[in-house]
């Protein structure tokens, strides 16, 4: 019997194999020169090669390197500011990346194709950002030698694995590696499809990135089984991640850190900004690109959908995590979670996450605000903004308001914690941009097999749909 | 090393052709497609050894590194801290992410190397559009006249001698 696929045409326009390709670097070859590209391109790209020259360079590179942590607005009470705010931050975002992709390939979900590559893109990009951050945050960069089990030290000890910190590193690092591994080796068939396509210099460049890939059904076979492993084990890797960074936080004995939601907290939390930030991402793709036949209005409903329900999960979280302050009837989580958050100091952060992250996604109950490119466009950016606001939320006052009041001070960062912020997001900004402009931002050998799979599907309804007129007959 | 290629546009009528090539019994060298056609690979029976070699990998992994946290942290630690053997649950969060870390690169290290992938490699002949929208079956010379009779049949567009670089 012929079965209904759930979500319908996910390429739109009755696309030929020929069209895909056509159609997904059409940009890029419609440029005659390396530098050609179009005005937005620049314009955005220099907005962003300031900041993160500015940020890399000025902020981080010359204050924070040579002058120190000193510069930062850390204190004695929050010796953790803007730069493990922005650290868990990037982090989230980079999550979901991945998880949007690895995920949906683990369970098979065909609307995937148009989307998981410049989702894995923005993780690449959102990591590198993160990672910056516990960097440079040691003040001795050049010191860093000693995270690794290098061998024992002058005191014959090994590095300490019990700490969530040593893991944090692995973790990241491992993170960094699979899924740059995972968007590469996905992207080497469509680099042997460029350079078919291309002559001359950049001919060379993409043979030498196609490492001479050529799709022989051997070829294809290990292609699947070699990214299906990768992608399997990057799955769980990104629970594992998160859940490790979240230990950073937990293990300590800070009032507001000390509870054992937050691996599953940190988690989804992830997965929600990052689901918002590859929502920004297509909704600028498929405008500049005019790709709405691959990312169509469907696609970007069912990222909705999506966070809807992640939002409800953090909605949850806000509330158990009052309820188990007041509950707990412990003196300095209840100061920090009914007092601090709700009322005091810090309400104003807490509330503006609260707001963003668990009311504004309510939004997307209604399919004319999930059909509304600039409703999504909007949304999505208050939803990053609600998880920065979520992250400072954690990381502040706990610590300017732990269990001394005689201890309290306030925190407010320094110019130079801005421009370290503002550095990645030029950095980020730049890696994506570059993305957009030179290499494949759709995986056409999958919207291929979308297309086949789309084509066969519609024979088969027709070919069902005769059957029946001439059974009823 | 000369080959006798047909090309197809349509992967329809590549499945057929590669039927009739099984019926006829003409070995099919090769099949070069521009993505996956999994009821293609099933028809020719392509399997891989990289998931058996992964999960060799991650028990390898598993082990190695196992071993060198029990050296590192129970064996050659000097220091007691809340009494030895220091044998903790760090090992189970340190085990999974380094087995992971062992297990991508080894695989991704195997597919590179099966598949002889290194920068500037040419590739072993170039027909146009064959990453794009064309469809090529590779067989040897000695089966040209029964597979160009196949080819014409199930309606292959072009077909020619090619030289293939080993």
């Amino acid at each position: 019997m012929y079965k209904k696929e759930v979500r319908g045409e996910l390429i739109l326009g009755n696309k030929s194999y020929a069209n895909i390709t056509e159609d997904v670097l059409r940009h890029q070859e419609s440029q005659k020169k390396w530098y050609n590209a179009p005005a937005w391109w620049w314009i955005a790209f220099v907005i962003f090669f300031i900041l993160m020259s500015i940020g890399l360079g000025w902020a981080v590179s010359y204050k924070t390197i040579t002058q120190g942590i000193g510069t930062w607005g850390n204190n004695n009470q929050t010796a953790w500011g803007w730069a493990i705010i922005n650290f868990v931050w990037w982090i989230g975002i980079g999550h979901a990346g991945t998880a949007f992709s690895i995920f949906l390939l683990v369970l098979r979900q065909k609307w995937r194709t148009s989307i998981n590559r410049a989702a894995e893109a923005m993780t690449i990009f959102a990591v590198m950002a993160a990672g910056l951050f516990p960097a440079i945050h040691v003040g001795r960069p050049w010191d860093e030698i000693f995270i690794f089990p290098y061998g024992p030290n002058s005191r014959g000890l090994w590095v300490n694995w019990n700490s969530p910190l040593l893991w944090d590193v692995i973790a990241i690092t491992t993170y960094l590696t699979t899924s740059f591994l995972f968007w590469y080796i996905g992207m080497i068939p469509d680099f042997a499809t460029i350079r078919e396509r291309s002559s001359g210099i950049k001919k060379k460049i993409f043979s030498a990135l196609s490492f001479g890939f050529v799709g022989h059904m051997k070829s294809w076979r290990r292609f699947e089984d070699a990214v299906y492993i990768l992608g399997g084990l990057a799955a769980p890797l990104v629970i594992s991640v998160h859940s490790i960074v979240s230990t950073d936080f937990s293990a300590g004995i800070v009032p507001g850190w000390h509870e054992t939601i937050f691996p599953p907290f940190f988690v989804v939390g992830a997965i929600f900004s990052g689901f918002a930030m590859v929502l920004t991402l297509m909704i600028i793709i498929r405008k500049v690109y005019k790709l709405h036949e691959y990312v169509t209005d469907d696609h970007l409903d069912a990222i909705a959908r999506i966070i809807i329900f992640v939002s409800l999960i953090m909605g949850s979280a806000y509330l158990i995590e009052e309820f188990i302050a007041y509950y707990s009837a412990n003196p300095y989580e209840k100061y920090i979670f009914l007092d601090s958050y709700l009322k005091g100091d810090y309400a104003w952060t807490y509330w503006g996450m609260v707001i963003f992250n668990a009311f504004v996604p309510q939004l997307f109950w209604f399919r004319k605000v999930r059909r509304n490119l600039l409703w999504l466009f909007i949304i999505s950016i208050i939803i990053n903004i609600g998880m920065w606001l979520e992250r400072y939320n954690i990381v502040i006052p706990p610590t300017a308001q732990d269990f001394l009041p005689a201890n309290w001070g306030e925190y407010h960062p320094t110019m130079v914690d801005i421009w370290n912020y503002l550095g990645t997001i030029g950095l980020f900004g730049v890696g994506v941009l570059l993305f957009m402009r030179y290499l494949p931002i759709m995986a056409m050998n999958e919207l291929k097999q979308q297309a086949k799979r789309q084509t066969e599907l519609t024979v088969e309804a027709s070919v069902y749909d005769i059957l029946e007129k001439k059974i009823v007959k | 090393m000369k080959k006798y290629i047909g090309v197809y546009d349509n992967d329809v009528k590549l499945l057929e052709g590669i039927d009739e090539m099984v019926d006829e019994k003409v070995p099919v060298e090769d099949v070069i497609t521009p993505f996956v056609i999994e009821e293609l690979l099933e028809k020719l029976k392509v399997h891989s050894n990289i998931q058996f070699l992964g999960f060799l990998y991650g028990v390898f992994a598993v082990i190695s590194i196992f071993a060198g946290l029990y050296y590192t942290f129970v064996i050659d630690y000097p220091l007691n801290i809340g009494g030895k053997p220091n044998l903790s649950l760090t090992f189970v969060v340190l085990l999974f992410v380094g087995m992971v870390l062992t297990v991508v690169l080894l695989t991704t290290g195997t597919f590179f190397h099966q598949e002889r992938l290194y920068p500037m490699k040419k590739p072993p002949f170039e027909y146009p559009g064959m990453h794009t929208d064309k469809f090529v079956v590779v067989v040897d010379l000695s089966h040209k006249q029964k597979a160009s009779s196949i080819f014409e049949k199930t309606g292959a567009i072009d077909m020619q001698e090619i030289e293939v670089n080993a």
